[in-house]
C-alpha cells in the first residue's frame, strides 16, 4: 500500500453543469487525497468526461465551487488549471510531430538565457525528469514515428514539467497494447508513491482494481457511489455503472461450415510506402466469427474497405461462395452477400442530417418491397423502420427524427440493425463497439453471436483485445499489413496477441 | 394544445419561417434607407405591396415574373440538394431560349412540329450545356462553380454571336440583337384574356410538384439527397456517386433550359440578347432556392415574394421620389441574411466538430447547408 494520507488535495463540490435540456453534471461533489489514485468510472455519456473538463477549466459550471488544499479556487482556462498544479493527459495526443521530445516537452515555457532557448538546459532538465519519475525517453528524438505508448509517456513528462501535482489521465489505455498498458499502470502507481494524486477517467474495469484506491462511480450526471478497490469487485461495480446485472453472451458451440469468404493475396501498395496489404490471404467460414486483432493503422481499415469494393486493391483473389469480386463496385458486391458494420458510424455508417427511416433503408431500399421502378414506397420502409428500432431497441422518439440526435450507442444499434437485417451470408464488422456504453456493447456482441449461430460467417475488426478475443472462434493477428499469427479460440493469451500485434515473430 | 401537434405545426413551418424572417429583416433595413430619401417607409411599402400584389394586373404581372424564376429556383435546388453548388442557370436558361427561338422559327415543316423540336432540342441543348461542366468536374476535376460561372458568359455571347450575325431579325425598326418572332400558333396561351399570365406559370406549378415528388418519393432523390447529406455515407451503401452527379447536372441544366423555353413561348416570342441577364431570373432564382432550403414549395412562395419586390419596387418608381435601386437592396439584405444563416450554422457544425473531434466522440458530420426535406421526417 502507497504512503497516502488521508489529507484532501482537491475538492469539487455541488458541481452543475447543463448542455440546454441536458444535464451532464448534476449535483456532482468529488474529493481527492494526497498520493492518491482515484477512478472515475461511468458508461458513455455518464458525465465523466464534463467533470474533468470543468477541473481543467476547458467547461465552465453553471453552479459549485472548487477547492484546493482548501482554499477556494476559479479556474477559467487550462492556463489556469496548470498553475494551480492541475495537468491532464488528454485522450487525443497535442502533439507536434516534426519537433523533439524536449521541444514538445518545453513548449509554452521554455528555459531561456537572456532572450534566446535554451535548448541544452532544457534537454537536461528533460532528461532529469525522466530519470527521475523513471520514464526513460531520448530528449532529442523526433516524436514523427513514435509508437503511441512513447507519445503518451511524452505527455505525462509533459504534464510532470509543468509541476502538476494533480495529474489527470483521459481514457488513457485506449490506444494502447497491452503491454504498453501494464507499463502505463505502473508509470501511475509509480506517480502516486512519488506524492502524485491522480484521476483515471475510464470504464475499463480490470485496470481499475489492478490500479485504483478507489473508484467513483458516476451513471446519466450524477454521482452514484464511492468504493474502495479493496472492499469491491468488478461485479459490484459494473452494476453500479450500469444499474443492471448484465448478462454475459453465451456463445454456443457450433462446427463451422464451408468457407464462405476466402482471400487470397490480397495486395495493396500507396506511392512511396510500405505496402498497406501484403499478400493477406484469409478465409472465414459458415458459423464462425473471424477476428482480426491489430493496433490500428496496421492495415485493417484498408483490409476491409478492399474487400467492400471501396478501394481498389492491386492484385489478389476475393471469393464470395467462389465467385470472385475483386475490385467490383460496393453495389456488386453487396449484391453478392456481404454487409458491413463500418467502422466510423457517423462518416461511414450514417447521415448525421438525414432522419433515422432514410439512415434505416441505405442498402435496402432497391428492394422490391421499398421501390417499384424507382418509386418508393413510402409505407413499407415507414414500417420497417419502425419495426428495426423497435427490434434492436434503438432509442429514438420517432423514424423522422435526424439521425444526429441519436446517442452514439443508438446510432450504432441502428446502423448494426440495419446492416443484420441485409439477411446476407457475410457481415464485416469493424469496431463495432467503439465508444458506445457497456449496455449497447453487450446488445451488439450478442446480435453477432445470434448472426453466426443462424449460419453467417462474420468478419470482426477490433481494436479492443477483450472483444476480439471474447467473441472470436478464430484470430487473425495482423501487424504492418501482413498477417502475423492465426489462433484457434483458447489458444492465445491477451499477451501473446500483444506482441504480436507490435511485430514479435510467430510463437 | 399538446406537444404532438405543436410539434407538427412548427414542423410545418420550419421551412417557412427562416425566408419570411430573412425577409422581414431586409425590409427593416430597406425601411432605413427609405427613411434616409426622406420618405415614409410605412407608406412607400404601402405603394410597394400595391404595385405587386394590389391589383389582379399587378398580381398577374408578378405571377409572370415569378414564374423563370420558380423554375430556375428548382433548377438550382436540385443539384445543391446533392451538394453540387452549380452556379450556371443563367448560361442554361440562355442556351434553352437561345435554341427554341431558333428552331422554332426556323425549322421546317409545319407549326406543330416546330414546336415539338424546338422544346425538345432546346432542352436536350441546355441539359448538355449542363452535362459539359459535370464532364469537366469529373475528369479534370475542374469546380463547378467555376466551369458553371464562365459557361454563363461564354452561353451569352455564343447566342450572341449567332444572333447577331445569322439569325438576325432586320424586319423591325428596333437595333436590339434579336431573333425573328415565332408564329402566333405555337406560343404559350395566356391564362386570363388579356392580361400578360400565360400558362407557363401553370407547368411551374406542375414542375414543382413533380420535383418535390422526385425529391422525396424516388429512389433516385434518395439517393441524391443522400449524396447531399454525405458522400461517404452515399458509397458505402452502394450508390454509385457519378450517376447522382451527373444524372442532377444534366437534370438541372434540362429544368433551368425550359425556364429561357418558357419566356420565349410565352413572354418575349423570340430570344433577345440580355433579356434573361438584366433581369437576373436565375440569380434570384438560385436565391430562392437557398433561401427555402432547396424546399420545392418554399421555393414557390419565396420566388413569388421575390418577383413581388422586383415589381413593387418599380411601382414605387413610378409613383414616388424613391429611387428603384430600393427593391435591389432589400432583394441584397435578403440574400446577406440567408448567407449569414448558411455562415451561422457552418461555424456552429466545425465547432461542434472540433469539440466531439478532441472528445474522441466519432463524428463525421459534412458541412453544407441545412436542407429540409419531406420525406420521412
Amino acid at each position: 500500500m502507497r504512503n497516502q494520507s488521508n489529507d484532501v488535495i482537491l475538492r469539487m463540490e455541488n458541481i452543475v453543469k447543463c448542455y440546454g435540456n441536458l444535464i451532464a453534471n448534476d449535483n456532482v461533489s468529488l474529493h481527492l487525497n494526497r498520493g492518491e489514485i482515484l477512478a472515475v468510472i461511468g458508461e458513455n455519456g455518464a458525465g465523466k468526461t464534463t467533470l474533468m473538463k470543468v477541473l481543467y477549466g476547458l467547461e465552465h459550471p453553471d453552479n459549485g465551487d472548487i477547492y484546493l488544499n482548501e482554499k477556494k479556487i476559479q479556474i477559467h482556462n487550462a492556463a489556469q488549471a496548470i498553475a494551480n498544479g492541475i495537468g491532464m493527459v488528454q485522450q487525443h495526443f497535442m502533439l507536434f510531430d516534426p519537433f523533439t521530445v524536449t521541444e514538445n516537452i518545453v513548449y509554452g515555457k521554455e528555459p531561456k538565457k537572456g532572450l534566446f532557448f535554451d535548448l541544452k538546459s532544457a534537454n537536461q532538465t528533460i532528461s532529469e525528469l525522466s530519470r527521475k519519475f523513471d520514464l526513460p525517453l531520448n530528449p532529442t528524438a523526433k516524436i514523427q514515428g513514435m509508437p503511441v505508448g512513447l507519445r503518451q509517456r511524452v505527455e505525462i513528462l509533459k504534464v510532470l514539467y509543468q509541476n502538476a501535482d494533480i495529474i489527470v489521465f483521459d481514457e488513457p489505455t485506449a490506444v494502447l497494447t497491452p503491454q504498453e498498458v501494464h507499463e502505463l499502470l505502473n508509470t501511475m502507481k509509480r506517480l502516486a508513491e512519488a506524492g502524485k494524486s491522480i484521476i483515471i477517467v475510464t470504464h475499463k474495469l480490470n485496470e481499475v482494481m489492478e490500479v485504483a484506491d478507489r473508484a467513483m462511480v458516476m451513471r446519466l450526471g450524477k454521482h452514484v457511489a464511492d468504493r474502495n478497490i479493496a472492499d469491491t469487485s468488478i461485479e459490484e461495480l459494473s452494476f453500479l455503472m450500469v444499474g443492471r446485472h448484465l448478462i454475459e453472451t453465451e456463445i454456443p458451440k457450433i462446427a463451422p461450415g464451408k468457407d464462405i469468404l476466402r482471400i487470397n493475396n490480397l495486395c495493396l501498395t500507396r506511392e512511396g510506402s510500405v505496402p498497406v496489404l501484403d499478400h493477406i490471404s484469409i478465409h472465414v467460414d459458415a458459423g464462425e466469427i473471424v477476428g482480426i486483432a491489430g493496433v490500428s493503422g496496421n492495415g485493417q481499415s484498408d483490409l476491409v474497405q478492399c474487400i467492400f469494393g471501396l478501394q481498389k486493391a492491386d492484385s489478389g483473389q476475393i471469393l464470395v461462395n467462389g465467385k470472385d469480386v475483386f475490385n467490383r463496385t460496393v453495389k456488386e458486391v453487396r449484391n453478392s452477400g456481404m454487409a458491413m458494420i463500418p467502422e466510423d458510424r457517423f462518416i461511414w455508417g450514417s447521415a448525421a442530417q438525414a432522419s433515422v427511416a432514410e439512415t434505416a433503408i441505405m442498402g435496402h431500399y432497391e428492394k422490391p418491397s421499398f421501390s417499384r421502378k424507382g418509386f418508393l414506397n413510402v409505407r413499407t420502409i415507414r414500417e420497417f423502420a419502425g419495426k428495426l428500432i423497435k427490434e434492436f431497441s434503438v432509442k429514438a422518439d420517432s423514424i423522422a427524427q435526424k439521425t444526429s440526435s441519436l446517442s452514439g450507442g443508438n446510432a450504432q444499434k441502428l446502423i448494426v440493425a440495419r446492416e443484420i437485417r441485409q439477411n446476407t451470408p457475410i457481415l464485416m464488422a469493424c469496431e463495432p463497439t467503439r465508444g458506445i456504453d457497456i449496455g449497447a456493447i453487450q446488445f451488439v456482441h450478442d446480435r453477432l453471436v445470434e448472426k453466426r449461430s443462424e449460419g453467417a460467417a462474420v468478419l470482426l475488426v477490433s481494436s479492443e483485445l477483450s472483444e476480439i478475443l471474447k467473441l472470436s472462434d478464430r484470430i487473425y493477428v495482423i501487424y504492418e499489413g501482413k498477417i502475423n499469427g492465426e489462433f484457434k479460440r483458447g489458444n492465445v493469451s491477451e499477451e501473446e496477441l500483444g506482441l504480436l500485434m507490435v511485430g514479435s515473430k510467430k510463437l | 394544445m399538446n406537444s404532438g401537434t405543436l410539434r407538427k405545426i412548427s414542423h410545418f413551418l420550419a421551412p417557412i419561417s427562416q425566408p419570411f424572417i430573412a425577409i422581414f429583416l431586409a425590409l427593416v433595413v430597406g425601411a432605413i434607407a427609405i427613411v434616409v430619401t426622406g420618405e415614409s417607409p410605412f407608406n412607400i411599402y404601402k405603394i410597394m405591396v400595391k404595385g405587386a400584389f394590389g391589383s389582379e394586373y399587378y398580381l398577374l404581372t408578378t405571377l409572370t415574373r415569378a414564374t423563370p424564376i420558380i423554375i430556375t429556383g428548382l433548377g438550382a435546388a436540385i443539384c445543391w440538394s446533392s451538394n453540387y453548388m452549380g452556379i450556371g442557370g443563367e448560361g442554361q436558361m440562355i442556351m434553352g431560349g437561345f435554341l427554341c427561338a431558333v428552331v422554332g422559327f426556323h425549322f421546317p415543316g409545319p407549326q406543330w412540329l416546330k414546336l415539338t423540336s424546338a422544346v425538345i432540342l432546346s432542352l436536350a441543348g441546355s441539359g448538355l450545356y449542363s452535362l459539359f461542366s459535370a464532364w469537366l468536374l469529373d475528369k479534370f476535376k475542374m469546380s463547378l462553380a467555376i466551369s458553371t460561372l464562365m459557361l454563363n458568359y461564354a452561353g451569352a455571347y455564343i447566342a450572341m454571336h449567332f444572333v447577331q450575325n445569322v439569325f438576325l431579325d432586320t424586319t423591325g425598326d428596333a437595333k436590339l440583337v434579336q431573333t425573328q418572332m415565332i408564329d402566333e400558333s405555337i406560343r404559350l396561351p395566356r391564362i386570363v384574356e388579356g392580361q400578360k399570365l400565360h400558362w407557363g406559370f401553370g407547368i411551374a406549378v406542375l414542375l414543382v410538384i413533380l420535383v418535390w415528388f422526385m425529391m422525396n418519393r424516388t429512389a433516385f432523390g434518395y439517393e441524391s439527397r443522400m449524396s447531399g447529406f454525405n458522400i461517404h455515407f452515399c458509397n458505402y451503401g452502394g450508390i454509385n456517386s457519378k450517376k447522382i452527379m451527373y444524372g442532377m447536372l444534366t437534370l438541372s441544366g434540362i429544368i433551368c433550359g425550359l425556364a429561357g423555353v418558357i419566356e420565349v413561348l410565352g413572354v418575349n416570342y423570340r430570344y433577345t440578347h440580355n433579356t434573361y441577364v438584366s433581369a437576373s431570373y436565375a440569380w434570384i432564382g438560385l436565391n430562392a432556392a437557398l433561401i427555402s432550403g432547396y424546399n420545392p414549395i418554399g421555393i414557390f412562395f419565396t420566388s413569388i415574394i421575390l418577383a413581388g419586390i422586383s415589381t413593387g419596387g418599380a411601382a414605387i418608381a413610378r409613383a414616388t421620389s424613391v429611387p428603384l435601386e430600393i427593391s435591389t437592396i432589400i432583394q441584397g439584405c435578403i440574400t446577406l441574411f440567408i448567407s449569414a444563416r448558411i455562415a451561422i450554422q457552418f461555424r456552429r457544425r466545425s465547432k461542434k466538430l472540433a469539440s466531439s473531434a478532441k472528445d474522441g466522440g466519432s463524428s463525421g458530420e459534412i458541412l453544407i447547408p441545412e436542407t429540409k426535406g419531406e420525406i420521412l421526417r
